[in-house]
């Protein structure tokens, strides 16, 4: 449990230090992240705040202060940088996701605060496409898990491919649900949907992992995705039921990211694949690449 | 004189023996004499690379490691060598970058011009408001009601080549999350559907609250939205009662309706050199490179079942493309079995274009037996067809972000044409530069005036008082610049115009007008032939240039053949008496009564002569058949009918840029090589052409310059080289020595000196004195090995034979009739003097250029009804190495071949047997047939300028 005086300590703390960074015309905003913003603290925790200033600002962009016996640290950005940052960045960066916590300690800039705001919106292409990626990893460890099971029998290579399946697992819930990844993404997650996460992780620290057990979650994994192929897939699909295959098909996600695993939807019989030659190097040799095609039924 | 001149003092360069002679300051000097007499040697091999010399001598040594060295002449001493500028014409090279403008520098001083006094259309509606100075416009923004909310947006626009998946991407990765497209407002976070083209795209770049001072935040903010919009934003005011109170702002700075406002525009931003001006999809050459069908067809006769394209293109021998184009043509029900030109029209689509996406199931004819490798599809699987043409262009869209192999380059210049980008529609820019202009006329749409128009246009621009000071300097350079080329007779050209689609003299003309422009003086100019591509009528245009440039205080030598250049020179040196070894010495020089009175020169009787003593007899060419051009509308001509006799000699004529070329190379020589030889080759604009099958070939001979490589010699120019090795592999002592192989006799190959690799000598590189050349030590210059030498034909060993002048070696070839013809070609055009292994690099302009009609011309002996185009054969030649040509033109046309000269020299235009003249101006003001028919009937013309030409060249 979190001592009610080391809260008061660390807000009057707060408290002291804000009021000085008002009084700084060239300071715009100040933002409180980390633990006292939206979890516990304990006497080893400090505090963390991110100002923004105006761009005529020449001073250092970290500075280690101490108030009321609390380590703070200030992390100083130029607003055109913080605007920079905010508006390049995405979901799968930490600092980000740490701000979307954040509490606004003060503004002098109404737009700023508007701005802010507007930032922390998912849109659907974004939330669609965040889906696809968690898809596609818990995808590609769900094959070394049943590999490492079936065909090495060695399950702790397994179970070691199964935090990340339900890691996987755990960013698509949570961007369906329109919500920032945090660092614990499966208790994020969890709090989703806790029957899922019961059966393909929790077990994993509550009872003895057998074989027997990993086989069932990789199963229980299996089902789950199959049953959300059609609702995560649908840009994809839905541009196969219009244009028939994926030969002009493109779909740009973020960078280092997962790409997009299409042979999925061959596994799970939506698609057919076919063959296409292709010109490597304009070079003599035969070439052929895999092209997909929706299916008769999906049409 | 001795000391206001340049004094040349024992010359022994090339073949001059032991010269001296004294070239006037400040004066008009011309050099004259036939073709190989040592004019070029004297001008450029002397008095150019000696002030070159010098002139680098004067840069650091640092430096002088960048630049190459020159050849030190071979010269007793040079005195009062001034700088010396050289203007020698040659076709500049292929690069699309080049243009008029760039060339003249006109562009740079244009594009001053439009960002000083250029005003912007609104995208949106059109109307007009000013370019702005940054500042200017913060200082008013500032002016606003206090706490104002101001949205800022910038426009984009999305290239051809581009999807609207990744152009959104795009956007989106550089942090922007709203655009408007046609007035609606999208979340570049969400999915955005596109069904049709939008008209404007709008990028939401920021919001501000307006205060008395601007913080340098919100400044760097308008500043980046004006960075990423390129020059352009608009300013949105969310509040409809706010907007209402700064309406004085919109009207004074932007468009009122629309937002629009434009600062800080750069004369870089009209650059199409500048990666961040130029188009994105063409990077600033205008074309772009695609697939073109006909010519992926190897034999349109062929089936698909014997496959009718090129290999490379489609390979039918590799069962999986075979069984592919089967289960095609099975699917989409076409014949696999008729001819490729027999199919309909869906199905070369098909082929072509490929099957959009719709898949297939692969078919095994009954009869084919081949078995596919394991890997590709199997019988009865789906596969898709992408197209030859699709499958072309995305090949080199995913190849061109790497550097092409040798191997990618020569497939895709084979197969792929050019063709303007569709993204910038050819003027090179980004989209945001069409909205400036100046009194409505974009950079683009100047560029394409031509420059007759142009000039009245700058002439006529009213310039605000305001701006004057900072403009006039650019007026005046734009005008003293345009002016000098419509002096020069190149009015008719437009800045846009690619600088490798004029001829030499042109492009020569072009840089001899940027001398002027420039206004630097007491420089010396050599000019090789100012007046080559010019009409006789343009001369005086020359005259007056050349005189400006000696006006000025500089010395100006020409190389010329013309005789009204002659006849206007202050000073002539007179070079022969003849060509090769028989020239060299300095026949006469003086002004022009001295040259006239020396009984010794070869030009005084030119000079002097009656013209209308070269009138010949014209053959009768009512009874000759006729090729007919109907409809002729290529460049500037103007849906033109022509008759053109065949086997006999027609002139075209006509100044420059009235469109001889257009019809002659762009029209007759393209449709017949295309239809001939190579469909890749787009014929200019033209209905059709009747008679076409009475003619079986083509030739053209234009001004592209010779092979000059130190391995290109006579022999092998003319293609003579090869027979006479083989005659040497065959020999005798080849057998008895082992050396039968005819490379043993190529100096360039197995039979090469090792010392000097085949080259005669030795490069010496003295300090001071640049590279030095020394005759090889171990062959004594022959080029060959010591084994070689020892085989004989005739009792001459290879390199004795190449020594062989040409008059030599006709008699030492007569029993081998193949050597003997080509040989007597280049014979009769008056080059019996130069050996079989003379350096074309060593040759004149003038011999180079007979070289080159020998060539051409001995390719046609004993062919008949051939057509033969020549653009101005007489280049570089003496008036005594003309009737040289006309006789060899002669024998051709007597042989039933056809000949269509392009000429300005009326030596040539009086002996043909029908003219005609095209104009009667240029550019737009040409492209008609201002009169067609025999010398009589032109000079009888009063509206061809030609025929008035005629008439007084005749006259006098």
């Amino acid at each position: 449990m979190e001592k009610l005086e080391i809260r008061e300590q660390y807000s009057r703390a707060l408290n002291i230090i804000v009021e000085k960074f008002k009084t700084d015309i060239k300071c715009l905003a100040g933002f409180l992240i980390g633990s006292m913003s939206h979890d516990m603290i304990w006497e080893w925790s400090d505090l963390q705040i991110l100002l923004i200033y105006d761009d005529s600002y020449k001073g250092s962009s970290s500075y280690y202060l101490i108030e009321n016996d609390v380590p703070i640290v200030i992390n100083v950005r130029k607003k055109n940088n913080f605007k920079n940052y905010l508006e390049s960045t995405n979901v799968s960066d930490y600092f980000f996701c740490a701000l979307s916590k954040s509490t606004l300690l003060f503004t002098k800039d109404k737009i700023l605060k508007e701005y802010f705001e507007d930032i922390l919106y998912i849109g659907d292409r974004e939330r669609e496409i965040e889906m696809l990626l968690g898809f596609s990893e818990a995808i590609y460890y769900m094959n070394k898990a049943e590999k490492n099971i079936k065909v090495k029998n060695n399950s702790a290579n397994a179970i070691y491919f199964i935090f990340h399946i339900a890691q996987g697992i755990a960013w698509l819930e949570v961007a369906r649900a329109r919500l920032f990844p945090e660092r614990e993404i499966i208790s994020q997650a969890s709090k989703i949907n806790p029957i899922l996460f019961n059966k393909i992780y929790d077990v994993l620290y509550s009872e003895k992992v057998t074989n027997h057990i990993i086989e069932e979650i990789i199963e229980t994994c299996h089902e789950y995705l199959k049953e959300n192929t059609m609702e995560v897939y649908r840009p994809i699909i839905s541009y196969l039921i219009e244009h028939g295959t994926l030969k002009e098909f493109s779909l740009k996600t973020r960078e280092h990211g997962f790409g997009i695993n299409y042979d999925w939807l061959y596994r799970m019989g939506i698609v057919d694949i076919y063959v296409e030659p292709v010109r490597i190097n304009n070079n003599a040799e035969e070439f052929f690449q895999i092209g997909y095609k929706i299916k008769k039924e999906y049409c | 004189m001795s000391k206001n001149c340049i004094r040349i003092n024992g010359a022994r360069e090339h073949n001059l023996k032991n010269i001296s002679v004294n070239i006037p300051h400040g004066k008009h000097t011309v050099i004259v004499g036939v073709s190989g007499s040592g004019k070029s040697t004297l001008a450029y091999d002397v008095i150019y690379a000696a002030g070159q010399k010098r002139l680098l001598d004067c840069i650091s040594e640092q430096l002088k490691r960048f630049t190459s060295q020159l050849k030190q002449p071979d010269v007793n001493f040079i005195e009062g060598l001034t700088p010396v500028i050289s203007l020698k014409q040659y076709k500049p090279s292929n690069n699309p970058r080049a243009t008029i403008g760039t060339l003249s520098e006109i562009s740079i001083y244009l594009r001053y011009l439009y960002t000083m006094v250029g005003t912007v259309n609104c995208p949106y509606c059109g109307t007009n408001y000013p370019i702005r100075p940054f500042h200017y416009l913060i200082k008013d923004l500032e002016k606003l009601p206090e706490s104002t909310i101001v949205e800022l947006q910038f426009p984009v626009y999305k290239i051809k080549s581009m999807k609207y998946e990744e152009f959104f991407y795009n956007l989106r990765k550089k942090g922007y999350k709203r655009i408007e497209i046609d007035g609606v407002r999208k979340d570049l976070r969400d999915w955005i559907t596109i069904d049709k083209q939008p008209i404007t795209m709008m990028v939401i770049a920021d919001k501000l609250e307006i205060h008395q001072e601007l913080s340098r935040s919100d400044i760097q903010a308008i500043q980046n939205a004006f960075h990423q919009g390129e020059g352009f934003i608009r300013i949105v005011i969310p509040d409809i009662t706010e907007r209402e109170k700064c309406d004085w702002f919109f009207k004074k700075h932007g468009c009122a309706d629309h937002g629009m406002f434009t600062a800080d525009i750069l004369p870089s931003f009209f650059s199409f050199n500048d990666m961040s001006s130029s188009c994105e999809d063409c990077r600033g050459t205008g074309i772009k490179k695609a697939a073109f069908p006909d010519i992926l067809v190897k034999n349109k006769r062929k089936s698909l079942k014997l496959g009718p394209f090129f290999s490379q293109v489609y390979d039918n021998n590799k069962p999986f493309y075979f069984m592919r184009m089967y289960s095609l043509s099975k699917h989409y029900k076409f014949s696999f079995e008729d001819p490729f030109d027999k199919l309909p029209d869906f199905a070369k689509k098909i082929i072509f274009y490929g099957t959009n996406g719709e898949t297939f199931p692969l078919l095994r004819p009954d009869s084919y037996k081949k078995e596919m490798p394991s890997y590709t599809a199997k019988v009865g699987e789906s596969i898709d067809f992408e197209g030859l043409v699709t499958g072309i262009n995305n090949l080199y869209k995913n190849k061109q972000k790497y550097e092409f192999t040798e191997a990618q380059e020569k497939f895709f210049n084979r197969f792929m044409i050019d063709e303007a980008c569709q993204s910038c529609n050819g003027t090179r820019l980004k989209p945001q530069r069409q909205f400036i202009s100046i009194n409505g006329y974009n950079y683009y749409d100047l560029g394409d005036m031509e420059l007759n128009d142009l000039k009245p246009f700058i002439d006529n621009l009213e310039i605000p008082p305001e701006k004057t000071d900072a403009v006039l300097p650019v007026m005046n350079e734009l005008r003293t610049r345009i002016n000098s080329l419509i002096m020069i007779g190149l009015g008719y050209l437009n800045l846009n115009r690619r600088a490798d689609t004029l001829s030499g003299g042109e492009y020569q003309r072009v840089r001899l007008a940027g001398q002027i422009g420039s206004g630097l003086m007491g420089l010396t100019y050599i000019i090789d032939e100012p007046t080559v591509g010019l009409h006789g009528l343009d001369n005086i245009k020359i005259i007056n240039l050349l005189d400006q440039l000696r006006q000025k205080g500089n010395t100006v030598v020409t190389i010329e053949h013309d005789l009204d250049i002659v006849a206007n020179a202050d000073y002539i040196i007179e070079m022969g008496p003849g060509a090769g070894i028989k020239g060299g010495e300095i026949v006469s020089t003086g002004t022009i009564d001295d040259i006239i009175n020396n009984d010794k020169s070869v030009i005084a009787s030119f000079l002097k002569r009656k013209n209308n003593e070269m009138i010949a007899k014209h053959t009768c060419i009512e009874d000759k058949p006729m090729l007919k051009v109907i409809g002729a509308r290529a460049n500037n001509l103007k849906n033109i009918d022509i008759s053109i006799p065949l086997n006999s000699l027609v002139c075209l004529t006509g100044i420059s840029g009235s469109g001889k070329s257009s019809l002659a190379i762009e029209i007759l020589y393209k449709a017949f090589w295309s239809s001939l030889h190579d469909p890749r080759v787009i014929p200019g604009e033209h209905l059709q052409i009747e008679g076409r099958e009475m003619i079986k070939d083509v030739y053209c001979i234009d001004q592209s310059p010779i092979n000059r490589s130190r391995t290109s010699i006579p022999a092998t120019y003319i293609g003579v080289f090869d027979a006479i090795r083989k005659i040497f592999g065959e020999c005798k002592d080849a057998k008895k020595y082992r050396l039968t192989d005819i490379a043993y006799y190529s100096f360039n190959a197995k039979g090469a000196c090792p010392s000097c690799k085949g080259r005669g000598y030795m490069d010496t590189h003295v300090h001071y004195l640049g590279d030095l050349q020394t005759i090889c030590p171990i062959c004594k210059g022959s080029r060959y090995n010591r084994d070689v030498l020892e085989v004989l034909y005739k009792e001459k060993n290879i390199a004795q034979v190449l020594a062989l002048n040409i008059e030599t070696a006709l008699s030492f070839f007569e029993d081998n009739s193949y050597i003997y013809n080509k040989l007597k070609v280049i014979f009769d055009l008056g080059l019996g003097y130069m050996t079989l292994g003379q350096q074309i690099n060593t040759v004149s302009g003038g011999e180079a250029q007979r070289i080159r009609l020998a060539k051409e011309i001995s390719k046609i002996r004993g062919k008949k009804d051939m057509l033969y185009i020549m653009d101005e054969p007489t280049t570089g030649l003496h008036s005594k190495d003309i009737e040289r040509l006309l006789k060899a033109i002669r024998t051709i046309i007597d042989k039933g071949n056809s000949m269509i000269i392009i000429e300005h020299n009326p030596d040539v235009i009086i002996q043909a047997d029908y003219i005609i003249d095209i104009g009667p101006e240029a550019g737009k003001n040409g492209g008609e047939v201002v009169v067609a028919g025999t010398l009589q009937d032109i000079i009888n013309c009063p509206r061809s300028k030609t025929g008035q030409y005629l008439k007084s060249y005749i006259k006098e």
